[in-house]
């Protein structure tokens, strides 16, 4: 990976991120105005975070409606169990 | 503008109720010399809510694809209620999230801190981190609430462990700030770049 504050020239960026290696191809109006190498890191990083959170999200909504159940049984299980001593 | 105004008082509502409240604690014994209709019928309510979140988890579960048909009474109903509870509580909520989220100071550098140190994770580690963070305080809380309930008749440690569950809704908060600062800037440069 380049130096991010390395002057760039040219407008094509090559970044390794993990095992892979991106091409990152800059718009002929962006070219000369933006930083190419650092853009490029930038740009792998938050579509990372995004990535995770949503994949964090999808398997939360997975797992929560058997935690629900689970402990919705045990407040039920308890509840029910002292209110009929409470009453008895 | 009722967006602003319901958001806040939200917000501040959750405060209140979870910071703010001092819970009394009880035995349910001494309780039952002073336990009125009014208080039998809360305990009630308690047991009941537990018994649709029960139906609810079990239809979301297993029942879900069976009753798919859109024409459906059950379907309709559920439909509008979610788009009341939507105008009520999610888009006043989600309007405060959207207006602050971008402008809180340092979120950024921190979530690129998170992100350089979960680069090299694998997906267990997000697993267990789920684990911990989401389920392991709710089943820790809700196993404190048998025991004490069912073993000792009172309900103290359990009011005291209630403050665990700000683990889970810090976290779900963290994940909505996490994800949203990834789209939002994911779409910024992304235009750099063909």
């Amino acid at each position: 990976m380049n130096d991010q504050n390395q002057p760039f020239t040219d407008d094509i960026h090559y970044v390794k991120a993990y095992y892979k290696v991106y091409k990152f191809e800059v718009k002929d109006e962006n070219v000369g105005k933006i930083d190419g190498d650092y853009a490029a890191d930038i740009y792998l990083e938050v579509e990372r975070i995004s990535r995770w959170g949503r994949e964090m999200k999808e398997d939360l909504a997975k797992i929560s409606p058997y935690i629900s159940l689970l402990t919705s049984v045990i407040y039920f299980v308890g509840g029910f169990y002292r209110i009929i001593v409470i009453i008895i | 503008m009722y967006l602003i105004i319901l958001g806040i008082c939200w917000i501040i509502l959750h405060i209140i109720t979870r910071f703010v409240i001092e819970r009394p604690s009880y035995n349910l014994f001494d309780l039952k010399q002073i336990l009125t209709y009014k208080l039998l019928l809360i305990f009630t309510g308690f047991i009941i809510l537990h018994l649709l979140i029960i139906i609810q988890s079990l239809y979301l579960l297993f029942l879900k694809n069976r009753f798919t048909n859109t024409n459906s009474l059950l379907y309709k109903l559920a439909k509008k209620v979610s788009g009341v509870v939507n105008i009520i509580y999610w888009n006043p909520i989600q309007y405060i999230h959207d207006t602050i989220a971008p402008h809180i100071p340092g979120s950024a550098r921190f979530f690129s801190y998170i992100d350089s140190l979960w680069k090299n994770k694998n997906s267990v580690f997000f697993y267990r981190l789920l684990f911990i963070m989401d389920a392991l305080p709710k089943l820790i809380v809700a196993s404190i609430f048998l025991l004490e309930i069912v073993y000792y008749g009172q309900i103290k440690y359990f009011l005291i462990s209630l403050s665990l569950l700000c683990i889970p809704i810090s976290f779900n908060i963290f994940l909505k700030f996490f994800t949203s600062c990834g789209e939002r800037n994911f779409w910024k440069f992304k235009e750099f770049f063909l």
